[in-house]
């Protein structure tokens, strides 16, 4: 059983060796690949002409002296942004730029926390939503930030031994939401940018700020003067930056009480560069920018895919085949086998020289660190990347070489497939948003997702279920393949 | 000339495959049609208006993306039909003038393509334009759908059927050159594809890109579906971008024409 399976695989990778648009297919993919990555890398340019530190937004706030527990449940945050923060404060003074530590939850990136004037972050459950309790405490000169999700467990999120705040600090919780680009669009491949303002608006329960005797927000013991209704709304406002810059609030913030209830709407960012998601527009995912010839290399797969198999019904090489190993699943397998391997070494050749090669060059065009940092093929999340990358081309070339049993027509095989990986998303791109959302996470192309490195705002589908989404319709496939191949006459 | 034209018609219309693939051409484009239309929002314009208008037409005739892949392989299976089984010793024996061959060939491709496509854009306006209406885009606040007797738009669909029929006459000179029917579809796919994906992945400075934009047969041939000269698919205006296209199928017929009376068979 083994050894003829052996056999067979030999045979088959005889037979794609010394095929010469085999290594012509592999050829063109991996040189398509890598030439896309470096065009793309060459053409892109950051620059960050923002402000170098961030720091406007809606407080609401009261002063605390000494050690204090600020602690409130966000019952609710508007999407304003996939960077709108809504959290808790504890900032030396009411002006912009004053050093502060803040806990955010936001709607795209779970929990964050910031310190040391906004250059140093904590990051906290990644997954995080509304209703979220976060809580902040101050001993002596450390400050430590904690989240939960009933408001009894606390975990950690990060703490901070030397904040620089004075003994009497303003504590509250505070909304800003971030400016955005926002895409329409305008006509097939065409599509208008334009940085928006935008609002964010957060509900906030159980807002309390005590000492460390453990007394309420209702009390006035313990360095936290005043009592219930003492919180108080300030505007903390962003300078205005160079002449030209967009408009980075949506006008002043807003205050609404209802019973325990706080709700807050506010405008602005809190952050610098690399921290708080300042900077990082639409393209920052840099590794999978490298990686974005597969879309092209995958044309040279395809045919690779089609024609292991077709070319056999073509020339009718199928009968001599079966005639010398009559067990029709095995052939399948072992072909299956052997282009996968084949396009899976083929593939990790040509994504890590495609990452390899490119990030210099996108290095030397703007994208490093702080915004964007350095990374390394040996990273977990660039391994995924590079390597799933090349399994994305491989599962490409199974589901070819399936679709090529089962319509054992090359031209037929090569257009059906084209048009399922390359056409319906393109037109779906073109024409609608939501209907390239969906393609991307409905339809086979949902696993070049494996490349992404970053949860971005316009990322249709995740890295895995993108991956098992492309997987299972390959599986499929395969089965129907083996399945008619069984049925029919060679 | 007229009977090499009446064989052609017959090798067309009795193989049902062809038949099949010209009726997806017109299925392919009105489907598409209503599909791109049924998920179209309004623009939020507000009520002073000032959003940039989008190009409804243009969307709703985008079923020409798929339905060229049809068109070529109508074209390309009318020649590589011919070699496999090697029916061309018998059509050059029987008229062994070899240019009227690829002219009668070339004739009845444009024709059947012609037709299907006229169909097709033609149902894809009309549907899309109910669908639309009915899905608030109304002449109220000046979001409705253009009028079809609109010049501009007249000269869209007329694009796009010559747009299909050149895509049909450059994969029928493309199959006269490779002769094999899957290398000469994925030849003119990755021709016609290619750099139109290519122009969207790779960033490049506005004037390399418009000049890849006006080089290239796609996105030359569909900036004729804007109804604002220059502002779709190509800086180019919409007849200059079909006669880019034109150049490149009329290169193509050319390229086979010459390899259909220099080689053998």
């Amino acid at each position: 059983m083994t050894t003829s399976l052996l056999r067979a695989v030999r045979a088959e990778w005889a037979k794609l060796r010394s095929v010469r648009s085999t290594g012509a297919a592999l050829l063109a993919t991996v040189a398509l690949v890598v030439l896309i990555g470096v065009l793309t890398a060459e053409g892109g340019h950051s620059s960050y002409g923002g402000p170098t530190r961030l720091d406007g937004f809606t407080f609401v706030h009261r002063p605390a002296t000494g050690d204090v527990t600020v602690t409130a449940e966000v019952t609710s945050q508007a999407d304003t942004a996939p960077w709108a923060k809504a959290g808790l404060m504890l900032k030396s003074g009411t002006g912009s730029g004053s050093p502060s530590v803040s806990l955010m939850l936001t709607p795209g990136h779970g929990v964050r926390m910031q310190a040391a004037r906004g250059t140093e972050e904590f990051t906290g459950s990644g997954g995080a939503a509304a209703p979220y309790w976060l809580r902040l405490t101050r001993s002596g000169g450390r400050v430590t930030g904690a989240e939960s999700a009933d408001g009894r467990t606390w975990h950690t999120v990060g703490s901070v031994p030397d904040t620089g705040l004075p003994a009497t600090a303003e504590a509250g919780t505070f909304v800003a939401s971030p400016p955005f680009a926002r895409s329409h669009w305008a006509g097939p491949g065409k599509v208008v940018g334009s940085a928006q303002a935008t609002t964010g608006r957060a509900v906030f329960d159980h807002l309390t700020a005590s000492g460390p005797s453990g007394a309420t927000a209702g009390g006035a013991e313990a360095g936290v003067p005043g009592g219930a209704g003492a919180w108080q709304l300030t505007d903390v406002e962003q300078p205005p930056g160079p002449a030209g810059m967009p408009a980075r609030t949506a006008g002043p913030g807003t205050l609404h009480e209802a019973g325990t209830a706080f709700t807050v709407t506010g405008s602005g960012d809190v952050g610098t560069p690399g921290v708080g998601g300042i900077g990082q527009d639409g393209d920052s995912d840099t590794v999978a920018s490298t990686l974005s010839g597969v879309q092209i290399g995958l044309f040279a797969v395809i045919a690779l895919g089609v024609l292991a198999m077709t070319s056999e019904y073509r020339t009718r090489t199928i009968r001599t085949t079966f005639t010398v190993s009559p067990h029709r699943g095995r052939v399948l397998a072992a072909k299956a086998l052997v282009v996968a391997a084949g396009v899976f070494a083929a593939g990790l050749v040509a994504c890590a020289a495609s990452f390899l090669i490119a990030q210099p060059i996108q290095r030397g065009n703007g994208y490093g660190p702080p915004i964007f940092p350095r990374h390394s093929l040996t990273d977990p999340v660039v391994l995924r990347a590079v390597a799933g990358t090349a399994a994305f081309l491989a599962l490409v070339a199974l589901l070819s070489l399936a679709v090529g049993v089962i319509v054992r027509r090359t031209a037929a095989a090569v257009i059906l497939l084209f048009t399922v990986l390359v056409v319906i998303p393109l037109v779906a791109q073109v024409t609608s948003v939501g209907a390239g959302l969906w393609v991307g996470r409905a339809t086979p192309i949902a696993g070049a997702a494996i490349r992404q490195t970053q949860p971005l705002f316009e990322n249709a589908i995740g890295p895995w279920p993108g991956f098992a989404v492309l997987a299972a319709y390959t599986a499929v496939a395969l089965g129907a393949a083996f399945w008619l191949q069984r049925r029919r006459d060679a | 000339m007229r009977r090499a034209l009446h064989a052609e018609w017959t090798k067309l219309v009795t193989v049902p495959a062809h038949l099949w693939t010209l009726a997806a051409v017109t299925a392919v484009l009105a489907a598409a049609g209503v599909l791109v239309a049924a998920t179209q929002r309004p623009p939020d314009c507000g009520p002073g208006g000032g959003c940039a208008p989008q190009d409804i037409t243009a969307l709703v005739l985008s079923g020409v993306y798929l339905a060229q892949l049809a068109a070529l392989a109508v074209a390309v299976a009318l020649v590589s039909g011919e070699y496999q089984p090697r029916v061309i010793l018998l059509t050059l024996a029987a008229r062994p003038g070899r240019g009227t061959v690829l002219l009668a060939k070339a004739a009845v491709a444009t024709a059947a393509v012609l037709v299907s496509a006229v169909l097709g854009v033609a149902a894809a306006l009309a549907a899309g334009h109910e669908v639309l209406s009915a899905r608030g885009f109304t002449a109220r606040a000046g979001r409705g759908p253009v009028p079809l007797s609109d010049p501009a738009l007249l000269r869209a669909a007329a694009g796009t059927v010559l747009y299909l029929v050149l895509v049909g006459v450059l994969a029928l000179g493309a199959a006269w050159v490779l002769r094999h029917q899957a290398a000469a579809v994925g030849a003119v796919a990755g021709l016609l594809y290619g750099p139109f994906v290519a122009s969207r992945i790779v960033p490049m400075p506005v004037h390399v890109l418009h000049a890849v934009q006006d080089a290239s047969p796609m996105s030359a041939g569909l900036a004729a579906q804007s109804l604002v000269p220059g502002t779709g698919t190509a800086p180019i205006g919409p007849w200059s971008g079909l006669a880019v296209l034109a150049a490149w199928a009329a290169a193509a017929l050319s390229a086979g024409w010459l390899m259909l009376e220099r080689r053998d068979g």
